[in-house]
């Protein structure tokens, strides 16, 4: 290491304070920034998308199945419910459970949907995907 | 065996034990830097073992000084000062690692290895240059750590460990803020800063004090650094998303090549090939090489003019003694950490963090009176080559200011600059050997600056400059800043814009009726709302008289040296500040240039290239007021001193956000939770899931559209698709994706006009896309529409 003029003891010293604090950096911040209310972690968010993104414009035919992909970035296992409507009308609905940082696709039956836009919502939050149904 | 046999045996035995000790010994002399690689590797795995966030730290210290601690004492070259010699260490080891990494990346794929930068070969590479520095410090029997430590005392690292914890609250406050949005200990931490630089300069007048003002002003500065770099969920800034994407790509790629688009960013070796390195051999997110790697560089950069600043400089050797510490302190805190270039600016723009930080170290060295000048030369042509591949736009001025410096010393020391034409050939003879910039370091300049980026990289970072230049001319007299318009004016700019961009747009029909309505943007609130006006005026006052400090400090330099004292002043410095005063005046007035290289950007490169004339200056000032007997008065010296310090109080408090806090303005990111820089330059997690939603799922030639807030983050991950920064419904292809950022979901939108000067701000058009496009992803705040 390099060389620091001053007595072997203060020497010693210095080399246990440095170490104290690496080592004890994680539980130390942690406690801090629980004090604090602070975080440097991610936040939290869940996101809905469509699974063929050209869907959109293609449309798809009501009665087939929409294939969404809903992820989960709330840095735990959520249930998640969510339901399709189509001019206020409930066509389907449905629970997923996600893991956390994980994703699952689901088909969303449209039986009983006409010509137009149908969405595609989870309950209780502001997410959401819309579908143009074309004729069956 | 015959008794000559016995003999020649014992000899041998000799002769190898004496080798053996010989080599024992010479080897003892590395000891140090042997144990503190094997201390790294061995400290690294323990806290790899312990899950320690900290894993990458032995190995990013190590890397950031050891290979510059041995070229400096392969070249014997050593500034006076303990925080010097790390600035020089630090620097060089960029250097070097940049090198290495370039160098890898052109000869690997020739020899067989697609991807040079990846952690196997690159442990392999540095396993190797550790192996030749310890056999370079046997060699030469220099110890590299010991080069740079030696002298350092415990004292003194008690005083730099107490000084740390100043960053402790600035970690705290923007960890608060990001999180919660309550910004009391950011601002309580901001404060601590000031006051503690403040205090430096009272507790550093007296010439002999032992203040630890190193490490208070680095400690001081890295925390206010960090308090901008951590703020949101990403990094904050615009550039900084593009340089991220560059390193990203860098790093995934294995390989840096010349990009085949001639991308200036891509063609630099600090966004690309040192990040990637880093983030390969010591496992350091590339994220934290931007948050925290790039601050703690950055906040070397005071550090330096410090160095450079608190002792006589080069070639000055009769008449004068040291500045005050305090003295000199102040005049870092005022022209460089008051900038607002280094407060809020060069955080967020790591190419030139890294090349002033360079800039700042080519000048400790050339006015470091300790350095042999052949030494300080070599280092100074070393930096100027690295520089064209740290950053173009400073490798192209330096080139310049190098030759305006040159053809300043040549005028002196020819005796063109005041001296009686009978006395020219005595001045030349002592003039000639008194001055390090030559015209060798000169060409290098041009040759690395010209010949990187003209000739190599090819990339086009000149040509958007040029060109305007050539067409508009200087623009001296015309606006620099954007213009801010209502939306109902800035409609009708739209209507001219859209005649050509109707060439590629399919627009919905009936766009061209949506009517644009103006939206009240975001803004903190006041303590003292009444001081606003007199407040501004007396910012406006300190921040304009500091030119006038600085051209007074250089014609004050002409003065000495057209005296034909050479040993009172400096040529080099005259140089040099002449150069950079007559730049950064350029670059402030320019209209035209402006818009690629702000004036606060210049102005801190002119800071650094006078700070040391002003501080040669002021101190004179004063020890001349001391001896004047009127101001000799306890009183008027108090008042008077006392002026300069809250001159310099009114630069800092305003240049960290305070001042915006006290009397209302737009308050920077690190001190606001909601206000105007938030909006535009913090990125939030769902923002960054979106940006790779986009990059993964829409390909070329597809089309994004965002407004300007939602087009930051964009920059961070980009993908093959092509990118338009309008969303004003007319200007939106039917076919885009359209991607809405928070900041837009919650009713605010931004466009800028084509030519880049006029801005307007709205409500977001939502109801339209929800009328005309469907939601094919969405977190709840962000939405992409297709």
């Amino acid at each position: 290491m390099p060389r620091i003029v001053g007595a072997r003891s203060s020497k010693l010293l210095l080399s246990l304070i440095a170490l104290a604090l690496l080592f004890g950096f994680t539980p130390i911040s942690r406690q801090l920034l629980k004090d604090v209310n602070g975080s440097f972690s991610p936040s939290p968010f869940t996101s809905l998308s469509l699974v063929v993104s050209s869907d959109a414009t293609s449309g798809i035919r009501a009665g087939a199945l929409v294939p969404v992909k809903l992820t989960n970035h709330m840095g735990r296992t959520e249930t998640y419910h969510w339901n399709a409507t189509q001019k206020g009308l409930l066509i389907s609905l449905g629970e997923n459970t996600v893991d956390n940082n994980r994703a699952v696709t689901i088909l969303v039956p449209s039986q009983g949907a006409t010509a137009g836009k149908m969405s595609i919502s989870l309950v209780g939050v502001n997410v959401f995907v819309t579908v143009p149904m074309l004729k069956s | 065996m015959s008794f000559g046999d016995t003999t020649a045996i014992d000899s041998m035995r000799r002769r190898l034990e004496s080798i053996g000790r010989s080599l024992l010994d010479n080897w003892r002399k590395v000891i140090p830097t042997g144990l503190w690689l094997v201390g790294t590797l061995l400290l690294s795995l323990a806290l790899a073992l312990c899950h320690s966030p900290l894993v990458p730290l032995p190995g990013v210290v190590a890397i950031l000084l050891i290979p510059g601690a041995s070229v400096m004492s392969t070249l014997r070259a050593r500034p006076s000062s303990t925080p010097g010699r790390l600035v020089l260490a630090v620097c060089l080891s960029m250097v070097v690692v940049m090198v290495v990494g370039g160098v890898a990346s052109l000869v690997g794929p020739v020899l067989g290895v697609a991807q040079p930068l990846d952690a196997l070969p690159q442990s392999l590479i540095w396993f190797a240059i550790a192996l030749a520095v310890l056999i370079i410090g046997v060699q030469k029997q220099d110890d590299p750590a010991t080069w740079i430590f030696e002298g350092v005392r415990a004292s003194q690292v008690y005083g730099a460990l107490a000084c740390g914890f100043l960053v402790v609250p600035a970690l705290l406050g923007v960890a608060q803020l990001n999180y919660s949005g309550d910004n009391h200990l950011a601002v309580c931490s901001t404060v601590l800063d000031v006051a503690v630089l403040l205090v430096g300069i009272v507790g550093g007048w007296r010439r002999n004090n032992r203040w630890p003002l190193n490490a208070i002003l680095y400690a001081a500065s890295l925390s206010l650094l960090l308090s901008t770099s951590l703020r949101g969920a990403h990094l904050y800034g615009w550039d900084i998303q593009q340089e991220f994407g560059d390193a990203w790509n860098t790093a995934h790629a294995g390989v840096w090549a010349i990009p085949a688009n001639h991308d200036p960013y891509a063609s630099m070796l600090s966004l690309t090939v040192l990040p990637a390195i880093l983030h390969s051999l010591v496992k350091l997110r590339l994220l934290a090489f931007f948050q925290l790697v790039v601050p703690a560089i950055l906040a070397l950069l005071p550090l330096a003019v410090f160095s450079t600043i608190r002792v006589v400089p080069r070639w000055i050797t009769s008449g004068r003694s040291a500045p005050r510490p305090g003295l000199a302190f102040a005049v870092v805190v005022g022209v460089i950490v008051s900038s607002v270039a280094f407060s809020s600016e060069l955080v967020s723009i790591t190419r030139q963090a890294m090349a002033l930080t360079l800039v700042t170290s080519l000048v400790m060295v050339l006015f470091d009176r300790t350095m042999l000048k052949r030494q300080s030369q070599v280092i100074i042509g070393i930096f100027l080559v690295a520089i064209s591949f740290t950053h173009y736009t400073t490798s192209y001025l330096l080139a310049v200011i190098f030759l305006c410096a040159w053809c300043v010393s040549i005028f002196w020391s020819r005796g063109w600059l005041g001296t009686p034409r009978a006395k020219r050939k005595e001045h030349e003879y002592h003039a000639r050997s008194r001055k390090i910039i030559n015209v060798i370091l000169v060409l290098v300049a041009f040759a690395a600056a010209f010949g990187w980026n003209l000739g190599i990289t090819r990339n086009y970072a000149l040509s958007a400059p040029s060109s305007a230049v050539t067409t508009k001319g200087a623009g001296l007299a015309a606006a620099s800043n954007s213009v801010f318009l209502t939306p109902e004016k800035f409609e009708r700019i739209l209507v001219g814009e859209l005649e050509q961009t109707a060439r590629w747009i399919v627009p919905i029909r009936g766009a061209g009726a949506v009517r644009l309505e103006s939206a009240p943007e975001p803004s903190s609130p006041a303590l003292v709302p009444s001081l606003s006006s007199s407040w501004n005026e007396i910012v406006l006052y300190a921040q304009e008289s500091l030119w006038i400090v600085l051209g007074i400090a250089l014609l004050y330099g002409l003065f000495r040296l057209g005296r034909r004292r050479s040993y009172q002043y400096s040529a080099d410095m005259v140089g040099l500040a002449v150069a950079g005063l007559m730049i950064g005046g350029f670059l402030r007035f320019s209209g035209t240039l402006a818009a690629y290289y702000n004036p606060e950007r210049a102005a801190i490169f002119t800071a650094i290239l006078l700070a040391a004339p002003v501080t040669l200056f002021l101190d004179d000032t004063v020890t001349f007021l001391y001896r004047v007997s009127p101001i000799r008065n306890r009183r008027v010296s108090l008042v008077s001193l006392g002026a300069g310090f809250a001159f310099v109080a009114v630069l800092v408090v305003q240049a960290t956000g305070l001042g915006a806090l006290l009397v209302g303005g737009q308050a920077p990111g690190s001190l606001s939770a909601h206000d105007v820089n938030v909006d535009d330059f913090t990125v939030s997690t769902p923002e960054l899931a979106t940006a790779d939603w986009l990059r993964n799922k829409v390909i070329y030639p597809n089309i994004v559209q965002s407004d300007l807030y939602g087009h930051l983050v964009l920059l961070s991950a980009p993908g093959s698709y092509s990118l338009q920064d309008q969303i004003v419904p007319p200007e939106v292809d039917k076919g885009s994706y359209i991607y809405l950022s928070s900041v837009n979901l919650a009713g605010l939108s931004q466009a800028e006009a084509d030519n880049g000067v006029y801005l307007a701000s709205y409500r977001s058009t939502i109801r339209f896309f929800n009328q005309h496009f469907y939601v094919v992803y969405s977190t709840g705040a962000t939405r992409v529409y297709h």
